[in-house]
């Protein structure tokens, strides 16, 4: 199950109703949305997108039935069990390529943003970020981790040499321990403008 | 040796201010209240001058600036006793007024030697000259942020006695922290650093040494602005953090005399 289906899973499930309209299917062989509507005192539209919702999940099985001419849907429950999973592997990266992009990167010149050096004045400890214009502009203020300010308070100013992630992170003496929350900052920055980057494709080691 | 400058020309007037506003007061004392009190309004005035240089002397210990202060403090002496308004043409100054006058001009004298030799010169043009020497022109590359230089070798007795002799010799001022020292230059005019206990010396360009040795540096967008050219900003925030290293080395050898020969043989305007 990716993020959007659980996210959808976890909407219906949380329903108050969610449970009396289980109830319902396991009662009857199948069930329409007007039937499940009127037994429970609801809106049949409620019901409706209860019921499409579980179907496009694959928890209920969906036929259509006609009518008189007029066709609709009849749901009938596909498990006994709900189980709710999330594969998480697909955030972490692809190491299996045989190719690495090296992002190298340097501070964007001119870039809207603010450096707060930290107590220990060897690390950063908060980047001040304007987005927008004029009186539309906003300030977006992100606290950094003791590695992350590390890490830019040796990033490479703007127009000097790009560096690498691994090179500054050296230079910073942080581990690859923590590469993981250098790199989700890396992202946030080049998001904003704030950093530029430079890559290469070089073997992987 | 011909040197091609990268600052601008100073044309501020920041340093003729205390000239400026003693003979303020000392024309609007005269226009409302008369001579004789303001000869005295400037004699006070020139006064508190001396007691300032007296002050930089206690900052920086600096013996030269007793010199200074020697100069002002006989001059505002000899304007004090001079005697306005019962004074004839012909008549012999009373011998206070004598002795006081001789040994302003006297003062007055060395005064000018310590000028041209630039013994209590402050030096924050000479370091920023040194600082773009060999640093190409680019654009854009400003940024607020300062630099991790690199480190020396030094115990935190050294790293104070090199502060020590900076300050002293007007190459910079220094200010301590917890646990690093901040080296600052000092330009023409530059009063705060002396004389403003709030003086906010963060916001302007600085070298800073821990007592770990680790250098960084930081060039305020106030200096970066005296350059003629736009320099490539991370060239010359290293060149800047290095030239204090290269200070350092040089103090640590006992050779801190090549400090100050470096920086006069740049040859840089006694008044900037």
């Amino acid at each position: 199950m990716n993020f959007e289906q659980a996210k959808k899973l976890g909407y219906y499930i949380s329903k108050d109703y969610a449970e009396d309209i289980f109830r319902l299917l396991a009662l009857y062989q199948n069930l329409a949305a007007s039937e499940a509507a009127s037994r429970l005192n609801m809106h049949i539209k409620t019901v409706q997108d209860f019921l499409e919702a579980m179907a496009k999940l694959d928890i209920l099985l969906k036929e259509e039935v006609y009518e008189g001419k007029r066709p609709y849907n009849r749901y009938t429950l596909n498990a006994k069990k709900i189980i709710m999973e999330i594969d998480l592997n697909s955030l972490f990266s692809d190491e299996k390529s045989d190719v690495e992009k090296v992002k190298r990167i340097r501070e964007k010149k001119n870039a809207n943003v603010r450096f707060t050096i930290g107590r220990d004045n060897k690390s950063i400890s908060s980047v001040v970020i304007w987005i927008g214009k004029g009186r539309k502009k906003k300030e977006r203020k992100i606290n950094l981790t003791k590695p992350q300010g590390a890490f830019l308070y040796n990033l490479p100013f703007p127009m000097a040499d790009f560096l690498s992630i691994t090179d500054i992170m050296n230079q910073a003496g942080i581990t690859d321990r923590n590469k993981k929350e250098i790199e989700d900052i890396v992202d946030v920055l080049i998001e904003y403008g704030i950093v530029e980057v430079n890559s290469i494709e070089r073997p992987r080691n | 040796m011909y040197n091609v400058r990268k600052l601008k020309t100073d044309l501020s007037i920041r340093g003729f201010i205390p000239v400026i506003l003693a003979l303020s007061v000392f024309l609007l004392s005269m226009a409302f209240f008369g001579k004789v009190i303001a000869f005295k309004a400037l004699s006070l005035i020139v006064f508190v001058y001396a007691c300032f240089a007296l002050y930089s002397y206690i900052l920086t210990g600096n013996h030269w600036v007793i010199l200074q202060f020697s100069y002002l403090f006989s001059l505002a002496a000899f304007i004090f006793v001079f005697p306005i308004g019962t004074h004839n043409r012909g008549d012999m100054l009373p011998p206070a007024t004598l002795s006081f006058f001789g040994s302003t001009l006297l003062f007055f004298v060395f005064l000018i030697y310590l000028f041209f030799s630039k013994k209590i010169k402050v030096r924050g043009v000479e370091i920023l000259e040194l600082a773009a020497k060999d640093v190409d022109e680019t654009s854009g590359s400003y940024t607020d942020r300062p630099m991790p230089i690199g480190r020396i070798e030094g115990t935190k007795e050294e790293i104070k006695s090199f502060a020590d002799y900076m300050r002293k010799n007007f190459v910079c001022m220094t200010y301590a922290e917890v646990d690093r020292l901040l080296f600052v230059p000092i330009f023409n005019g530059d009063y705060g650093p002396y004389f403003n206990p709030n003086f906010d010396y963060r916001a302007r360009s600085w070298v800073a040494i821990d007592f770990q040795g680790n250098v960084s540096a930081r060039i305020s967008m106030e200096d970066y602005l005296r350059y003629k050219d736009e320099y490539s900003f991370d060239l010359l925030c290293k060149s800047f953090g290095e030239l204090f290293i290269e200070f350092y080395d040089l103090f640590s050898r006992g050779e801190g005399s090549r400090i100050i020969d470096r920086m006069n043989a740049l040859k840089v305007n006694p008044f900037t």
